[in-house]
């Protein structure tokens, strides 16, 4: 298997998202984290799952970050610091995503309805992946007129962490 | 209107599903020799796993009936390579059993080698069934509960009403959507599968500013019907993500996630709202019309992949003109 290195501001972001999916773990959630980089150099949000909090199935890592994200793009503060960006599908055109653990299908969908052109993740999804490990809807150009443009995706990244930490979720007693 | 199955396509009425594999079968001289030979190729090639094929079938010709027999089931008795050798000599006319010495004992009763194609997946369906015959003769034990479902027979009239209220409820509801903004014509009712009670509806929020975080309106890209949906279930159980203020009305509900609550949606759902339906676990689906890129049919049957965790029913078709209209 070809694993690409990442650079070293990469591998910052990785650790971003690794402490997120921490933090799902300690709140009793499927350890998953990311963070979404604007222009390969802004925090644009954060992501941790909160499926059982909310009681919603689909709050995984990558929805929760795009929610924070276009909670911030509309904020006035935000606004300001950006005055050359009036269109929030802008944004997401210049962003990546970093997150533990392969996108699911819904998540990949998701990604590109938002237009967002690149993740980058840990370890492969074999129950629910949609980067290739279940359906390749990350690639799929059929989708191009209902879902957005395809989405490039880089696996592998310290695979074994991301899996120790859902490995860790699963000896717990979860009813879930 | 009419209501179709989405099933897997394991399920479908075609060539692919039936899996045909290349074998060979050859006439019996004569039917007095039938058991011995039909002994020793039970002794050689077993038909371990294909217990729906038959091993002999009748042929009938001018000149008589006569007892043909299945003497290898391409990829299960042999490799390719033997398998192309044994076609070339009977293309060449010499017995393709010349260097298969296990045969010895019954090669002066096999005649008239014929290559022919074997169904190596026992029929689902009746149609399946009747396809199969055209190749090679197998059995076929039906599952009532199957072919209930394929054919949309397991629901009664009163059944039927009840799928026509409720997605006239979705229409409605997309039609409130389209008053608030033209592109919110999709409409979304989840009820309880067992009561009927309707516990939520959602149009279409995708360019409709809800309250996201307190105090900040957004219109989300990703805010489907089907995603409200499912979000105000949440709610309903005290959940959810955001706060549809006066935009929409949920019911009480005591179910975890969507277990038990069935979806109907104007318009098929995207491959994003298909699968948050399967991660909610919901029990079933009814659409109205069919969508470019869809996941329940029109692009990929998310319903029905045996590597994902939940398979659930879809039908399409309900009050299939008027949710077209919308
Ligand atoms: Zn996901
Ligand atoms: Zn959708």
């Amino acid at each position: 298997v070809f694993i690409m290195c990442l650079d070293d501001a990469s591998i910052k972001w990785m650790e971003v998202a690794f402490n997120y999916a921490e933090h799902a773990l300690t709140n009793g959630e499927v350890p998953v984290g990311c963070v979404i980089v604007f222009n390969n150099s802004e925090e644009l949000a954060v992501g941790r799952n909160r499926v059982n909090e909310l009681k919603n199935a689909t709050r995984h890592a990558e929805l929760v970050a795009i929610d924070e994200a276009l909670e911030k793009i509309n904020s006035q503060l935000w606004r300001n610091e950006h005055p050359n960006i009036t269109d929030s599908s802008e944004v997401f055109k210049n962003c990546v995503l970093f997150v533990t653990v392969e996108p699911c299908i819904m998540c990949c969908a998701a990604l590109r309805a938002m237009k967002i052109p690149k993740v980058v993740y840990g370890c492969n999804n074999e129950r629910f992946g949609g980067c290739g490990s279940v359906l390749s809807i990350h690639s799929d150009k059929l989708l191009d007129s209902s879902l957005g443009p395809v989405l490039s995706s880089i696996g592998g990244q310290q695979t074994l962490r991301a899996i120790n930490l859902l490995k860790d979720f699963y000896k717990q007693d979860n009813p879930n | 209107w009419n209501l179709q199955t989405i099933y897997g396509n394991e399920y479908s009425p075609s060539k692919a599903a039936l899996n045909l594999v290349k074998s060979i079968a050859c006439s019996i001289v004569n039917k007095k020799f039938a058991s011995i030979i039909l002994k020793c190729l039970h002794e050689n090639y077993p038909m371990t796993g294909l217990q729906h094929v038959k091993r002999i079938r009748t042929v009938k010709s001018t000149e008589g009936d006569c007892l043909q027999v299945l003497v290898f089931v391409g990829t299960k008795h042999l490799h390719a390579s033997e398998l192309h050798v044994l076609e070339t000599n009977m293309e060449t006319k010499k017995s393709p059993l010349d260097s298969i010495q296990s045969l010895n004992e019954i090669k002066e009763y096999l005649t008239s080698f014929v290559p022919v194609q074997v169904p190596i997946v026992p029929p689902l369906t009746r149609e399946q069934f009747e396809m199969c015959q055209l190749y090679w003769p197998v059995s076929f034990h039906e599952n009532k509960a199957v072919s209930q479902l394929m054919n949309c027979s397991l629901f009664t009239d009163a059944d039927y009403c009840i799928m026509e209220s409720n997605m006239k409820l979705a229409i409605q509801t997309a039609a409130a959507g389209k008053l608030m903004h033209p592109s919110a014509n999709v409409g979304a009712v989840v009820v309880d599968s067992v009561s009927n009670s309707v516990i939520a509806t959602a149009y279409d929020l995708r360019n409709i500013p809800c309250e996201i975080n307190k105090g900040i309106m957004v219109a989300h890209p990703l805010n489907h019907a089907t995603m409200v949906a499912i979000d105000l279930v949440a709610y309903s159980q005290g959940g959810g993500s955001y706060n549809y203020k006066d935009l929409l009305k949920m019911n009480d509900n005591s179910n975890y996630i969507c277990t038990n609550l069935t979806l109907y949606v104007t318009r098929e759902p995207c491959i994003m709202c298909c699968m948050a339906l399967l991660h909610s676990r919901i029990k079933r689906v009814f659409y109205g019309t069919s969508f470019v890129g869809g996941g329940f049919g029109s692009s990929y049957k998310l319903n029905t992949i045996k590597e994902l965790n939940h398979r659930f029913e879809v039908f399409q078709g309900v009050l299939e003109n008027e949710c077209s209209r919308l």
